[in-house]
């Protein structure tokens, strides 16, 4: 059994809140299949193969799903949480057959109840008061439901 | 089995670049913007200038995209810069209300992961989804549309990997309302060349236009495009006779079955 800390193609900073909360070797799963899914094309490949360069991780070249279950050999993965459906189609996969976390990255703003998301000035209403203060201010004041929406 | 970890370390970009043509299987070249530039787009983050010019071609736009949808800067980290910077709270307003933009797009995108891909609403065009082309021209493949402007659009899109705000719209605004391409195929096109694409702010982005994802269909004209791009872009009249036309004309015939404008 292998903890492992799974790096994601949205997550690539050696300061990203995944680093600290997760646990074991830090690894990139190099997924045809997934990027071509995303439609990933050469110039963002290059550019999030350039980032990895720069960050404690190994890289491995494979299906994520796949591999990532043959490197933790039943150990927790702890990753970064994404709304992208591709990947959360990834984390559902392995959540059932080990034990997946998900961290959440800094705090943009936090939100008093769920947004009305069918117009964007509708989020932006309840969002600005606290997306114009540093680190979003305290979440108490807006009665945080910031990633519970979600 | 599991494989050998892949290199980090080459003995330059250019090493780089041919050990990921050789992984992927593709072609091309990579994009001027390199993943190790972020200090230096953070260094001229300019929060007053932004508000006053980030509508122009030459404004002083952040140039973040691609840093920020890989997470390599959090918008928390922007937004702290953004007011740090500024004397003024109001002067990093519109910055922070961009970002907004974001994680307005991550939130939708969370609740309803099928919006990436299909209409969330109608379009309000005076045309149904049926009427529109499932599949991408060639000729806007390989910027050979004839319309000098959005030529040179496609020609920056498919150099850079990146393109200006109102670049995007421009380009997305042509594709699904001159060229009534539905706009999923605009938008594959542009994932695959973005080096900042973004399922959520692409897709979703491009609804707003279509207008499957607001009240009206987007719509610009030549005038518009010299008053924010100067001769950054090829705009003469000229080169450019489909767009030439005022808000009125152009929407008679963009949309000539719409009711009211
Ligand atoms: C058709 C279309 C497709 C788009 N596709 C993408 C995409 O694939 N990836 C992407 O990141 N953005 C996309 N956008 C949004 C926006 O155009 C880009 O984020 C922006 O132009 C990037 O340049 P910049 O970093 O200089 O932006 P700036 O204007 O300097 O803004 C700062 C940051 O705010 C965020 N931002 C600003 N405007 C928007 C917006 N309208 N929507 C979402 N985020 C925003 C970005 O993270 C950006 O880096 C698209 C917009 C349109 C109209």
């Amino acid at each position: 059994m292998t903890d492992l800390i799974w790096i994601h193609d949205e997550c690539l900073r050696a300061d990203h809140p995944v680093f600290t909360e997760g646990k074991g070797e830090a690894v990139f799963i190099w997924d045809k299949d997934y990027m071509n899914s995303m439609s990933m094309g050469f110039k963002q490949k290059v550019f999030i193969y350039e980032a990895l360069t720069d960050l404690p991780v190994t890289i491995y070249q494979g299906s994520t799903p796949a591999l990532l279950l043959e490197l933790a050999q039943g150990g927790g993965i702890t990753t970064a949480a994404s709304p992208n459906p591709y990947l959360r189609d990834i984390m559902t996969a392995l959540r059932a057959r080990l034990e997946l976390t998900t961290v959440e990255d800094e705090v943009f703003a936090h939100l008093s109840g769920t947004p009305d998301l069918r117009r964007f000035f509708r989020y932006w209403n309840k969002a600005k008061s606290s997306a114009m203060q540093p680190h979003g201010g305290t979440p108490d004041l807006f009665g945080d439901s910031f990633g519970r929406s979600s | 089995m599991i494989p050998a970890p892949l290199p980090r370390q080459f003995p330059d970009r250019a090493a780089l670049i041919d050990h990921v043509r050789m992984i992927s299987g593709d072609e091309g070249d990579a994009s001027p913007i390199t993943a190790t530039d972020l200090n230096a787009a953070l260094n001229a983050l300019d929060p007053a200038g932004y508000g006053k010019t980030r509508n122009f071609l030459n404004g002083k736009v952040t140039r973040l995209s691609a840093y920020i949808r890989h997470g390599m800067v959090s918008l928390n980290h922007v937004r702290n810069l953004a007011l740090a910077r500024v004397s003024r709270k109001a002067d990093a307003e519109k910055l922070v209300q961009e970002l907004g933009w974001r994680e307005f797009w991550r939130k939708v995108q969370a609740q309803h992961p099928d919006w990436i891909w299909t209409d969330v609403e109608a379009y309000k065009t005076g045309f149904t989804a049926a009427d529109y082309t499932d599949d991408l021209p060639d000729d806007i493949a390989a910027a050979e549309t004839g319309v000098a402007a959005i030529d040179d659009i496609i020609t920056r899109l498919k150099t850079d990997g990146y393109l200006h705000n109102h670049l995007r719209m421009y380009l997305a605004s042509y594709v699904v309302h001159w060229r009534q391409v539905k706009w999923q195929a605009g938008a594959r096109f542009m994932l695959s060349h973005l080096i900042d694409a973004d399922l959520a702010s692409n897709n979703l982005s491009w609804q707003w236009i279509a207008s499957t994802y607001s009240s009206k269909p987007y719509i610009f004209n030549l005038e518009n495009m010299q008053k924010y791009c100067g001769s950054l872009i090829t705009t003469s009249a000229q080169h450019n006779a489909p767009l030439d036309a005022s808000y009125e004309e152009l929407s008679a015939r963009l949309f000539p079955h719409k009711q009211e404008f």
